[in-house]
C-alpha cells in the first residue's frame, strides 16, 4: 500500500463512523417523534414490582384483567433482585426525587414505615387506603389487620403465603423407615439417622441466604411459641430469653446435616435437590409449591394429612408449629401524586376478591378472603392451606419476609449464614442482641404497631402504643 | 517454532477455559427449565429445544432495537466528545492540563448508584422549569448516559492521545491552523485504536447498565438489561429463557466491535507505515 | 502552548465542563447528606458533621467491605494485567486481521454478557451436582468447596479476571499498534526472535498499556457490584464498597450510604491524582520518544 492509500483509509474510518452516528441519531429522532403515545397520559400508570420470572403470569393476568375492566393501561416495571432490592432502590430513589410511581409493591409493616421515613412529608405522601380496604371487605381479615398501622391502612394486601412449611422427599423417608416428623425431636432424630447413612438431611441454600434465617426462624417459632415470636418482631423480647439459645442450638444440629456445597445453592437448587432425591428435607415457604408445580409437573405433592403411596413430596407445617400460620403478605402501596386515582383504582381492584381470585391461584399463595371457594386453586396444597388457615389458632408475621426493618433484617440474614458456616454462637448472640435493640428503637420511634387500637395484631399491643 | 504457532496454542488453551460459561449458557438455553435446573451445567441437553431461542428473539427484537437507538449514538457521541476534550486539554496546557483530567478522573470513579437521586431530581426540576419531558424519553436517557460517561471517555482518550507524536500537531500549529482543523486533519485520523477502544468500552458499559434505565424509564420493554431481569422472579427464575435472552442481548455490542475492528487495526498506518 | 485562542478551547471543553459540573453537583449532594443525620434511625436533616464518618468506620461491615474492595483492586490489577498481556501478546502475533478481530471480540465477550446471567452460570459451576465438582468426581479428583468462606472471595476474583481481562487485552493491543515498525524491523534484521522483540521492544513501548490496564482494572474492581451481587447476594466474604453503599441506601440509612460514597471517591482520587499530575503525563511523554 502506498503512502497515499494509507492516508486515505483513516479518513474513511472517520467518515464512515460519522455517517453511522448521524444515521442512528436521525432514526432515533424520527422514532422518538413518531411514537404514538405520549409518556404517562391520563389513563396510563406505572406499577413497580419485583414479581417477575415464574410469577410473571400471575401479575400479568391481574394487569390484563384490570385493563380490560377499567381501560387503564399499566406499565409494569418488574425488577427483581434478592427480596426485590433493585425495585426498592428504584422506588426509594424516585420517591426522594419527587417522581414516585402511581403504585408499587410493598410488604406490610416495617417496609411501609420505612417509606414514610424516606418521603419528604412522611405519611402524608401516601394515600390512606383504609376506606378502600373497608369497601372491599378486606379490613377485617387477618391480612387486613396486619397491614394496618395503628388503625390506618396504607398498603393493600393482595395475597397470603405461609412460611412455616417443611418439604419432605417421601422416597427417602420410606427407604430409611422414617415417619414424617411432627415434632422437633422427631425431626432431629430423623436427621441423625440420615446423617449416619450419608444422606444430606436438611437442604438449605447459602448463596441467596434467605432459607438459612428462614430455618432458624421456624425453629424459634416452634421453641418460643407465637407470643414470644411477636415480641421478637417488636423488639420487646428479653435478649437473654432462653428460647433464643435453644433455637440456636437446635439450628446448629440441623446445620451439621446440610450438604457440603450448601453455600453454592440458591433456594431453587435446594428445592431441586429434594425433588430429585439428593436431600431429604427443605424448610421454606409455600412459594416452593409454585416452583414445583411449574417446573416439575410430574412431581406429586401431598399435604401431611392425606399421604398416598404415589406421593413424591410431602408438605407439612414445620414440626412444632402446627396450628400457627406464619404469614408472608405482599401488598400494593399508592403514593400521593397527580395520578393517584389510577393507583387507587389499581390497588382496589388487585386487593379485592376479583383481583385476588386471579392472582393467587397462579402465584401459589392463597387469597386473604377466607370465604372464597377452594376450587380456584390448581394445587391440592393450596386447598389444604385454605383449611389450615381457617383452622389456625394463631397467626404471626414472618421475620425473614417482611416483619423486620431492612437494616436489622440484613444483619440477621448474613449473621445466620455466618453462624451456619463458622458455628460461632457468641457472634450470633451479639448480632441478635443488636437486632432486637435496633428493632425496638425503630418501632418506638415510629410510634406505630400492626393492627388497630381495638384489635392489635395477634392481640399484642406494644408498650409505646398505650395512649 | 513460529511465533504464530506458539501464539495459537496459548490462545487455544486460554480460549478453551474462556468458553466454559459460554458453552454452559448455550447448552442451558437449549434445555427445558427443569432440565436446566437439574442436570450438570456442562452436559448437553437430552433433546434440543430451540423454542427458547425463538421466543427470546421474538420478544427481544424490539427491545434490542430501542436499546441500540439509545446506546449506539450515546456511545459514539460520548467518545467523540471525549476525544475533543482530551485533545483540547492537551493543547491548552498549563493549569487546565493539570486539573481538568484530575477532576474528570475523580468523577469517573463515582458509582452511578450514588448519583441517581440527584440526577433524577435535577431532571424533574428541569422538566418543571422548561416543560420539556426528559423522564422516560429516549433523549432523556441519552443525556443521562452522556453525563455519566463523558468524563470516563475523556480520561480514556486523554491517555491515548498522550501517545500521539507531537510533531505533526506542532507543525500544523506553526502553519497557523486553528483547533478545529488540527483536530479533524491531524489528530482524529490517528485515534483509530484508541477511539475504537473507548467506543466499545462505552458501548458495552451503557448496554449492560441497569440502574440508569431503571431510574429513568417506566416499564422494561425499552431496555435490554431491564428485560433480562424480568426473567428472574421470587417464585423462581426462568433460567433457560434468560440464557437465550442474554446471549442474544449481548450480540449487538460484539457485532459492532467486529465491524469496527477493521479500523482498529489500521489506525496507525500513517505513522508506522505498517501494512495490514 | 498558548498558540490557540482561549475561545476555541472553551468551546471544545464545554460539554465536558457541563458534565463534570453535573456530577460534582451529585457528589456535593452526597457530601452534604453525609454530614447530616438523615436515615431511618433519625429521619431529620440534623447537621452532625464528622459523626456519620465515625459511625461508618465503627461499622464492621464497612471495614470488611473496604478491605475486600482494596484487595480485589490489587488482585484484579495484577491478575488482569498479566492475563491481558499474555492474551494480547498472543493475539498480536496472528497474521490474519480477520482472525485477530474475531478472537479479540471473543475474549471480550464475557464483559458483554449481562453479569446477572453469567453469575448464575458461575454459581452453578461452583456447586457439586451441576458444576466442576461433578466432573472432578468422575475423574477421581478431589472436590473443592468453591464458595465456602474465604474461597468465595478467591473464586469471584477469578471470575472477575475472566470478565475483564479481555478488555485489558484490547487496551494493550491498542498500544502495541503505536510501536514504530522500524524498531521491530531493525531487531528482526539483527536476528532477534519474536519473544525477544516482544519483551525488549514492544512491551516497554507499551507502558501506556500498563497505565490503561491498571487504571481500568482498578476502576472495575472499585465499582465491583453486579458480579458478587448476582452470585452470592450479601455474603460478607464477597462484600464490596459499592454493595455496601447500595444496601445502606435501600435500607434507608441514607447518610451512611452517602458517607461511604464520598469515602470511595476520596479513595479513588488518591489513585487518580498521582496518576494525572505526576505519573501519567511525565511518564508517558518521557517514554514515547
Amino acid at each position: 500500500m502506498t503512502e497515499k492509500t494509507a492516508t486515505k483509509k483513516p479518513n474513511t474510518a472517520l467518515i464512515v463512523t460519522a455517517i453511522i452516528v448521524i444515521l442512528v441519531i436521525a432514526i432515533g429522532a424520527i422514532y422518538f417523534l413518531m411514537r404514538p403515545t405520549p409518556p404517562a397520559g391520563p389513563k396510563k400508570m406505572t406499577f413497580y414490582t419485583w414479581w417477575a420470572g415464574l410469577e410473571r403470569f400471575a401479575i400479568d393476568a391481574v394487569i390484563g384483567n384490570f385493563t380490560k375492566a377499567t381501560g387503564i393501561q399499566v406499565e409494569k416495571t418488574a425488577v427483581p433482585g434478592g427480596a426485590g432490592v433493585n425495585a426498592k432502590y428504584a422506588i426509594i430513589a424516585l420517591i426522594m426525587a419527587g417522581k414516585p410511581p402511581e403504585a408499587y409493591q410493598v410488604h406490610c409493616g416495617p417496609e411501609m414505615i420505612s417509606y414514610f421515613m424516606a418521603a419528604p412529608h412522611g405519611k402524608d405522601d401516601f394515600v390512606d387506603l383504609t376506606d378502600v380496604a373497608t369497601d372491599i371487605g378486606l379490613i377485617n381479615t387477618p391480612a387486613g389487620q396486619v397491614c394496618q398501622l395503628a388503625g390506618r391502612l396504607y398498603s393493600a394486601p393482595v395475597n397470603l403465603h405461609r412460611a412455616n412449611l417443611i418439604f419432605m422427599n417421601k422416597k427417602i423417608l420410606d427407604k430409611y423407615g422414617i415417619k414424617p416428623p411432627t415434632t422437633l425431636d422427631e425431626l432431629t432424630a430423623a436427621c441423625s439417622k440420615l446423617k449416619a447413612a450419608g444422606v444430606p438431611c436438611m437442604v438449605q441454600a447459602g448463596a441467596d441466604q434467605f432459607t438459612v434465617l428462614h430455618l432458624w426462624e421456624q425453629i424459634f417459632l416452634a421453641v418460643a411459641g407465637p407470643d414470644k415470636f411477636i415480641q421478637f418482631m417488636y423488639g420487646t423480647i428479653d435478649p437473654n430469653d432462653p428460647s433464643i439459645k435453644q433455637a440456636t442450638d437446635t439450628f446448629l444440629t440441623f446445620v451439621d446435616t446440610f450438604p457440603s456445597d450448601w453455600m453454592a445453592l440458591d433456594w431453587t437448587s435446594a428445592v431441586d435437590r429434594v425433588v430429585k432425591g439428593n436431600g431429604a428435607f427443605h424448610v421454606d415457604g409455600d412459594w416452593a409449591v409454585g416452583l414445583i408445580y411449574n417446573v416439575y409437573p410430574g412431581t406429586k405433592m401431598c399435604p401431611i394429612d392425606s399421604i398416598t403411596p404415589d406421593c413424591d413430596i410431602i408438605v407439612a407445617p414445620f414440626p412444632g408449629t402446627q396450628g400457627i400460620y406464619n404469614m408472608v403478605i405482599d401488598a400494593v402501596g399508592v403514593p400521593k401524586g397527580p395520578n393517584q386515582d389510577l393507583g387507587i383504582t389499581f390497588a382496589k381492584y388487585f386487593a379485592s376478591k376479583d383481583g385476588q381470585k386471579i392472582f393467587n391461584p397462579l402465584k401459589g399463595s392463597i387469597a386473604d378472603y377466607p370465604d372464597l371457594p377452594t376450587d380456584i386453586y390448581p394445587t391440592n396444597i393450596q386447598k389444604w392451606e385454605v383449611q389450615q388457615y381457617a383452622s389456625s389458632k394463631k397467626q404471626v408475621f414472618s421475620l425473614t419476609h417482611g416483619a423486620l426493618f431492612s437494616d436489622v433484617w440484613s444483619k440477621l440474614l448474613s449473621g445466620a449464614v455466618l453462624l451456619a458456616q463458622t458455628k460461632q454462637t457468641s457472634m450470633w448472640y451479639s448480632t441478635v442482641n443488636d437486632a432486637i435493640k435496633l428493632e425496638l428503637s425503630l418501632w418506638q420511634q415510629s410510634g406505630l404497631y400492626l393492627g388497630s387500637p381495638t384489635s392489635p395484631f395477634a392481640g399484642y399491643l406494644p408498650p409505646w402504643a398505650k395512649k | 517454532m513460529k511465533a504464530q504457532t506458539v501464539a495459537l496454542v496459548i490462545i487455544t488453551i486460554i480460549g478453551a477455559i474462556w468458553s466454559i460459561p459460554l458453552y454452559a449458557m448455550i447448552v442451558g438455553s437449549l434445555k427445558t427449565l427443569s432440565e436446566a435446573m437439574g442436570t450438570p451445567v456442562l452436559v448437553p441437553p437430552s433433546h434440543i429445544d430451540f423454542q427458547n431461542i425463538v421466543s427470546a428473539l421474538n420478544s427481544f427484537a424490539p427491545t434490542i432495537l430501542t436499546t441500540s437507538l439509545i446506546v449506539v449514538p450515546a456511545a459514539f457521541v460520548t467518545a467523540i466528545v471525549g476525544a475533543l476534550s482530551a485533545v483540547a486539554i492537551r493543547l491548552a496546557g498549563g493549569k487546565v492540563a493539570d486539573w481538568l483530567p484530575t477532576l474528570a478522573a475523580i468523577t469517573t470513579y463515582i458509582p452511578y448508584q450514588a448519583l441517581i437521586v440527584p440526577i433524577v431530581t435535577a431532571v424533574r426540576q428541569f422538566e418543571s422549569l422548561t416543560g420539556i419531558p426528559l423522564y422516560d424519553t429516549v433523549p432523556g436517557l441519552f443525556l443521562v448516559f452522556f453525563i455519566y460517561y463523558s468524563p470516563m471517555a475523556t480520561l480514556l482518550m486523554f491517555i491515548f492521545t498522550n501517545a500521539l507524536p507531537k510533531e505533526p500537531i506542532e507543525a500544523s500549529l506553526v502553519d497557523g491552523a486553528d483547533l478545529k482543523t488540527i483536530f479533524a486533519k491531524v489528530v482524529f485520523p490517528l485515534l483509530g485504536p484508541g477511539f475504537i477502544s473507548t467506543s466499545i468500552f462505552l458501548l458495552i458499559n451503557m448496554w449492560n447498565n441497569l440502574f440508569v434505565p431503571l431510574s429513568m424509564m417506566r416499564g422494561y420493554e425499552k431496555f435490554v438489561t431491564l428485560k433480562i431481569f424480568s426473567y428472574i422472579g421470587q417464585a423462581g427464575t426462568i433460567y433457560n429463557e434468560m440464557f437465550a435472552a442474554s446471549l442474544i442481548g449481548s450480540l449487538p455490542p460484539l457485532l459492532i466491535f467486529l465491524f469496527l475492528s477493521r479500523y482498529f487495526l489500521r489506525g496507525m498506518l500513517m505513522f508506522t507505515g505498517r501494512t495490514g | 502552548m498558548r498558540l490557540l485562542k482561549f475561545r476555541e478551547i472553551v468551546l471544545f471543553l464545554a460539554p465536558l465542563l457541563f458534565t463534570v459540573f453535573v456530577i460534582f453537583y451529585g457528589i456535593a449532594w452526597n457530601f452534604w447528606l453525609s454530614l447530616t443525620s438523615f436515615s431511618i434511625y433519625h429521619p431529620r436533616y440534623d447537621f452532625v458533621g464528622i459523626n456519620t464518618y465515625l459511625q461508618l468506620f465503627n461499622d464492621y461491615d464497612f471495614r470488611n467491605a473496604l478491605v475486600r474492595t482494596i484487595a480485589w483492586a490489587g488482585l484484579l490489577v495484577i491478575g488482569g494485567n498479566i492475563l491481558g498481556l499474555i492474551i494480547s501478546t498472543a493475539l498480536f502475533q496472528i497474521q490474519s486481521n480477520r482472525l485477530k478481530s474475531v478472537l479479540t471480540s471473543y475474549f471480550i465477550y464475557p464483559m458483554a454478557i449481562p453479569l446477572v446471567a453469567s453469575g448464575v452460570i458461575w454459581r452453578w459451576l461452583f456447586e457439586s451436582v451441576k458444576g466442576f465438582n461433578a466432573i472432578f468426581a468422575s475423574v477421581g479428583l478431589p472436590k473443592i468447596d468453591w464458595l465456602t468462606g474465604e474461597n468465595a472471595f478467591w473464586s469471584l476474583v477469578g471470575v472477575s479476571m475472566w470478565v475483564y481481562s479481555g478488555f485489558v487485552a484490547l487496551l494493550y493491543l491498542a498500544t502495541f499498534y503505536h510501536v514504530p515498525l522500524s524498531a521491530i524491523e531493525a531487531a528482526r534484521v539483527d536476528g532477534a526472535d519474536t519473544l525477544t522483540i516482544m519483551v525488549k521492544i514492544v512491551i516497554p513501548y507499551s507502558k501506556l498499556g500498563f497505565i490503561l490496564g491498571g487504571v481500568f482494572s482498578a476502576l472495575f474492581a472499585l465499582q465491583m457490584f453486579d458480579l458478587p451481587y448476582s452470585v452470592l447476594y450479601i455474603n460478607p466474604f464477597t462484600s464490596t464498597l459499592v454493595m455496601y453503599l447500595y444496601n445502606k441506601f435501600v435500607y434507608m440509612a441514607f447518610n451512611i450510604s452517602s458517607a461511604a460514597c464520598i469515602f470511595l471517591i476520596a479513595l479513588s482520587a488518591s489513585i487518580a491524582i498521582p496518576y494525572s499530575t505526576y505519573g501519567l503525563r511525565k511518564w508517558i511523554l518521557g517514554v514515547i520518544r
